[in-house]
């Protein structure tokens, strides 16, 4: 499943680059996420609680950094993580860019590619796709109001 | 873990000891050993698990045995009367009811427990207090014609009965 | 199933002993329809599960000079035949008539169905077009919450930890009212809608519309209540063009999951079509002379 958000941050491309960078920071930004640890080089270990319709979950798994391109402004991340209990999971390749729109203001462009695994597969693609597209947006929005409240 | 779970089925008191998780349906069948009640969709929805609890239909598959706890079951193995069918089981043997059987004893259930709210049904009352009693056999019109036979021969019994 | 405690309180205060004692660890199970469905896919896996069966007084029905209290655990079927209902409200006893088959309606309960959440039952359209409340009861007290606020996400409710939902208000029908459930049914006859609206209707001595309420299930996360077009067309002339012009907005409100019964294209459409002949049938119910 493909999804595509497109937003504008109120910060320079500088500072939200910076901020992509700074995974533990910018992972506090996706709903439910707690305990973003580093776990050697580009890795993160991290935990997400989340709900789709009667379902719980703890999804636990890793942040990878694939690449990172600075100039470009691009940046590459696989996220792998699951529930053992529930028996389900979560695969993402996602890819971020930032494009400056002005001296305050940065087009953030988040591509998530992703793979339900187990009991999440079964619920259903509207109702996942529906939470997941909810998901990236909050993400988008929380990292706005970080942006927001840093100063440059 | 297990939990004590009193149950009265067909009229005979039954003290088990079973897990919490144990449903209606798998009780009567392998705790109890009365297999008439037939589990086939196991969500409710196509009647073969019908049995009654205290009177009223249930659908046995989506019950957990300790949620009835010191309930009254009636099974399929309950119905007949002084050891003859029941009105409603006959029926379905003369108006042919029924030909591989499987859902046969959900679909009496369930007609028994309607003749009992409402002796005097009319076609489509019956047609839709039967509409969660699902046949791949039938074709439905022998099942809702055996009902139909059977209320007018409990009515004629009750009413020579003065 | 996972292996777990079944609970059988006889009272409130035990219940909320037992929510205090297993918080998140625990789940209550009034008919039982939905949760154990969901236990035996594994969506649900409480440790322990308060069946709320023994737990007395919960199963009225009362009329009081302000409306109808039902009692959370009020089987459907009890409300589908309720004589009581059938003359004071019969909007009630119909939508709940077209719930399933009788034989869930025996085991589910208006309670259970409504903290449940799940979108594309009947019950809640009509209960919120009736501007119904649920009494949510702990053990610090009780809040009302209007139905319409009860439903946050899919599957989602604003029942807070330590509370349990022991009865539903529903006001008197407003005076010179009409209303009405539809249940878009294309598939089978125990099936949820594909589409569902419950329209209640009042018009002035002139004909105008006094008040309308229009409120959708199965069109989205959680039901809703199109207020757009009931703006649109409360204190105009209820003639055929403004009711058209008034359901078209009601594309907008809502936001279909696609599922086997229908694209999102094609509910939204549904949706006002179905939404235009509630109006209609509900203005078509009002008595004569109001």
């Amino acid at each position: 499943m493909k999804i595509e958000i497109l937003s504008v941050v109120p910060a320079s491309r500088e500072a939200t680059w910076a901020l992509l960078m700074d995974v533990p920071r910018a992972a506090s930004c996706i709903p439910g996420i707690t305990e973003v640890t580093p776990d050697g080089e580009a890795r993160y270990q991290a935990t997400l609680r989340a709900r789709v319709g009667p379902m719980g979950m703890t999804l636990s798994g890793t942040i990878t950094v694939l690449s990172q391109d600075a100039d470009a402004g691009e940046a590459h991340f696989l996220v792998e993580a699951n529930d053992r209990r529930v028996g389900g999971g979560v695969k993402t390749n996602m890819s971020m860019k930032v494009t400056a729109k002005s001296a305050g203001e940065t087009e953030l462009e988040i591509v998530a590619d992703t793979t339900f695994m187990g009991r999440l597969g079964e619920l259903g693609q509207p109702i996942i796709r529906r939470k997941a597209r909810n998901t990236l947006e909050e993400f988008s929005k929380n990292l706005s109001k970080l942006l927001a409240s840093t100063p440059e | 873990m297990n939990q004590k779970v009193r149950l009265k089925v067909n009229g005979t008191d039954h003290e088990l000891d079973i897990p919490a998780r144990r449903l209606l349906v798998d009780c009567i069948r392998y705790d109890i050993g009365l297999t008439g009640t037939k589990e086939s969709c196991s969500v409710g929805v196509c009647g073969a698990c019908a049995v009654l609890v205290d009177g009223e239909m249930y659908a046995s598959c989506i019950t957990l045995a300790a949620a009835v706890d010191g309930s009254e079951i009636t099974t399929i193995e309950g119905i007949a009367e002084n050891g003859n069918l029941h009105p409603v089981q006959q029926a379905f043997i003369d108006h042919g009811g029924f030909q591989c059987g499987i859902c046969t004893p959900g679909q009496i259930i369930a007609a028994k427990s309607l003749l009992e709210e409402n002796p005097t049904p009319t076609e489509n009352e019956i047609k839709e207090y039967m509409m969660g009693n699902l046949c791949r056999c039938t074709g439905y019109y022998g099942i809702l014609n055996s009902i139909a036979a059977a209320a007018e021969n409990m009515n004629k019994a009750a009413g020579s009965g003065g | 199933m996972i292996d777990f405690e079944y609970h059988a309180p006889t009272s409130l205060d035990q219940v909320f002993g037992l929510l205090d004692q297993y918080g998140d660890d625990a789940r209550i199970m009034a008919g039982g329809t939905a949760l154990v469905i969901q236990m035996k896919q594994r969506l649900s896996q409480p440790g322990h599960v308060i069946g709320l069966r023994h737990v007395g007084s919960l199963n009225s029905i009362e009329l009081t000079p302000e409306g109808l209290r039902i009692g959370a655990l009020c089987t459907q079927r009890q409300i589908e035949n309720s004589k009581l209902i059938g003359e004071d409200l019969p909007l009630l006893a119909d939508t709940f008539r077209k719930v399933a088959t009788p034989r869930i309606r025996n085991m589910a309960t208006i309670g259970g169905g409504l903290v449940n959440g799940d979108p594309n039952q009947d019950p809640p359209p009509a209960l919120i077009a009736l501007g119904a409340s649920a009494v949510m009861t702990s053990k610090s007290g009780e809040r009302v919450v209007p139905l319409e606020e009860l439903f946050i996400d899919y599957y989602e409710t604003d029942v807070q930890p330590g509370e349990v939902l022991t009865s539903v208000l529903v006001p008197q029908a407003p005076a010179g009212s009409g209303a009405v459930y539809l249940k878009f049914l294309p598939r089978t006859a125990d099936d949820y809608g594909t589409v569902s609206v419950a329209a209640v209707v009042s018009k002035e001595q002139d004909g105008t519309c006094k008040d309308v309420r229009i409120v959708l299930g199965s069109v989205g996360v959680t039901p809703i209540r199109a207020k757009d077009a009931e703006d649109a067309l409360r204190g105009k002339p209820l003639t055929d063009e403004n009711i058209r012009a008034a359901v078209s907005l009601v594309k907008d409100a809502v936001d279909p999951l696609e599922d086997f019964r229908g694209s999102a294209e094609y509910k939204t459409d549904m949706a006002e079509v179905f939404a235009r002949r509630a109006v209609e049938q509900a203005m078509a119910g009002i008595p004569a002379g109001s």
